[in-house]
């Protein structure tokens, strides 16, 4: 689509995005913009005119930081620049990539950054939303958030947060990308067919589930509660394994709620560790957290979600 | 730039005495001290025996996706496995966040793969070294059918596949990503040849024969204490059947898959001689031959010149 542009709504931002379409995110038209939202640009631009940064000490082969500038680049796909929290530009490294290649790492690292850079607090998860009210589940990569997400879709939950989950100072999480990302294993699990689904690039056998196929939360909702994944083992010696635990430790639960952060480098390198520790020290005290032992299985894992009240379940239990 | 820390590589073929390694050297570090924060504490007396399941922290696997991720700045299962076997040699010798204790790689990719275009699938730079462990095939044959439920068969036909890898589907996802293996001797050489870090070669039999001295190289190649009174006690909590009542007293090892019995299980060498038929000792003796005796392993067949 070079030359053309198009409006996005996201994270209570509005996002204009220039010569690269991103059909994951909720399109809207220039008029229905939110006026007083702050207007982010997404364009593409030749990374020879981006100055040189000075080495930072959380800086890898991939990826330089600075206060308000963080540079990422994915190996013969793309090079992004992220700035002053308004603006991603991009490059694509050679004409075989596709716009949803750029879009792919676009959406899962360049926003992010650019949240960071706003100072927005950000989880590693997905967050649903029933009755009005929201839950983050929370995992390392591959720990299953995708699939527990979907999972809960099938239980009358929305869809409020991909990936990505910002939460406001006053406890609030923000509509934020509305799709999933699910492997053509658990897509076949759930009864779906994979050769119906568009890859999330060319050749993956992981799979995006956006607009019609999934049930979407337009609005913020309160954060509820907060569980960090852990996949239950049936011969785990500990008699509490299968049971939602509340970690009440104030410590314990900081520090793993400081791991779930969403890439905590780019926090670190982008210099905003002390907004982020004010965050959650906030969200800490606000919400409970508590681990979700997930059993083994899809079959297994959708049965044993029906009996829980997931809304509820981080408050009451105790351990 | 990134603070650079030292760190090693504990690489082997799955099976091959790595966990055993690993579980000495934690043992060997809290004897020696080195974890001050556990040594120093009032409950030092209740420590004084190995805790498996609490302890076994000496440092991510490299094929960690969690890691990986740290390193690229990316959700690393957006890429193929071509794509980021290319761009896993440069990942990682940052100094990774909130690390406790990160300094002995367990990595069980062979140092090159099948995608990796020449260049080494893990990170070299500022590497100490890689402390290589190798075990019969044979043997390891036996060691793997119990632990992935899988018949003697399949596991030979494994060690001879040169595609064979961990984690290979690209339809699931996972913690790990997909490990490039080849073949057992395709493995070992991978390592044991390459010339951009120091290696220290160890056999799994050597270790259970004279593990004294052979946990002595491993602790001097590691930069850790050699003193015989600390290694002795060392390998004497780390002995095979202290580990195999420590896993039942523990309730199950947390690296053990489901279905697989028990992780330390039986530890001897020379099962797989009294397991596998004498075709499949055969053709495990035919394809590895060179490797086999290069290594100081007796063949059960003359190799026909």
């Amino acid at each position: 689509m070079n030359g053309s542009q198009a409006h996005y709504r996201a994270f209570e931002l509005n996002w204009h995005s220039y010569g690269l379409a991103i059909p994951e995110l909720p399109s809207c038209s220039v008029d229905a913009l939110a006026g007083a939202d702050p207007l982010i640009a997404i364009e593409p631009e030749e990374p020879n005119c981006w100055p040189e940064l000075e080495p930072g000490p959380h800086d890898t082969p991939f990826l330089q930081m600075a206060r308000g500038d963080l540079r990422l680049t994915v190996d013969d796909i793309g090079c992004f620049r992220i700035t002053g929290g308004k603006r991603i530009a991009w490059h694509r490294l050679h004409s075989g990539v596709s716009d949803q290649d750029i879009s792919t790492f676009l959406l899962g690292s360049a926003v992010g950054a650019l949240l960071i850079q706003r100072g927005i607090f950000v989880l590693h998860g997905n967050a649903l939303e029933k009755d009005g009210k929201a839950i983050v589940c929370m995992g390392h990569s591959g720990a299953g958030k995708s699939t527990l997400a979907y999972a809960l879709m099938q239980q009358g939950w929305r869809l409020l947060a991909d990936d990505l989950v910002a939460v406001s100072p006053d406890g609030l999480v923000l509509p934020g990308i509305p799709r999933i990302k699910l492997w053509h294993d658990a897509a076949k699990a759930f009864g779906l067919d994979p050769d119906r689904l568009p890859p999330i690039r060319q050749g993956m056998h992981k799979y995006l589930l956006m607009g019609d196929a999934l049930q979407r939360a337009p609005q913020s909702a309160p954060l509820q509660a907060m569980y960090l994944i852990h996949q239950h083992r049936p011969d785990a010696a500990d008699p509490d394994a299968g049971q939602i635990s509340r970690i009440t430790s104030q410590k314990t639960a900081a520090l793993r709620l400081r791991n779930q952060a969403f890439r905590p480098r780019f926090v670190r390198g982008l210099g905003q560790e002390g907004p982020n520790f004010m965050a959650l020290a906030m969200l800490q005290q606000r919400v409970p957290l508590a681990t979700l032992p997930l059993p083994q299985g899809i079959t297994a894992m959708q049965s044993w979600l029906q009996e829980q009240d997931l809304l509820m379940a981080a408050e009451l239990v105790t351990v | 730039m990134s603070e650079q820390e030292p760190y090693w590589y504990l690489a082997s073929y799955p099976k091959s005495g790595n966990t055993w390694c690993r579980v000495f050297i934690t043992e060997l570090r809290r004897l020696a001290g080195f974890d001050s924060e556990e040594a120093t504490s009032a409950a030092l007396q209740e420590e004084r025996k190995l805790r498996l399941n609490r302890d076994l922290a000496t440092g991510s696997i490299v094929s960690s996706r969690h890691w990986l991720d740290d390193q690229l700045g990316i959700d690393s299962s957006d890429l193929s496995w071509a794509e980021l076997d290319k761009m896993r040699g440069r990942a990682g010798h940052q100094r990774a966040l909130y690390a406790e204790c990160l300094r002995y790689h367990k990595v069980h990719d062979a140092f090159l793969s099948a995608d990796s275009g020449g260049r080494p699938v893990v990170p070299v730079e500022s590497c100490c070294g890689a402390v290589v462990v190798i075990r019969h095939p044979a043997d390891v044959a036996v060691s793997l059918s119990h632990f992935f439920s899988w018949p003697i068969d399949r596991c030979v036909a494994f060690l001879l596949d040169e595609q064979a890898g961990l984690c290979r589907s690209s339809k699931r996802g996972g913690q790990q990503v997909r490990q490039f293996m080849g073949t057992w001797a395709n493995h070992v050489q991978s390592w044991v040849d390459q010339q951009l870090i120091p290696v220290l070669l160890l056999r799994y039999e050597d270790l259970l024969a004279n593990p004294n001295t052979e946990f002595t190289r491993l602790a001097h190649f590691l930069d850790l204490p050699t003193d015989e009174v600390l290694i002795s006690e060392a390998v004497a909590n780390t002995r095979f059947d202290k580990l195999r009542a420590k896993e039942e007293e523990e309730g199950g090892f947390r690296e053990k898959p489901e279905g697989c019995e028990r992780f330390f299980r039986s530890g001897r060498s020379g099962e797989g001689r009294e397991q596998l038929t004498t075709e499949q000792i055969l053709q495990l003796e035919e394809a590895f031959s060179e490797t086999l005796m290069r290594f100081g392993y007796a063949l059960n067949t003359p190799v026909t010149a």
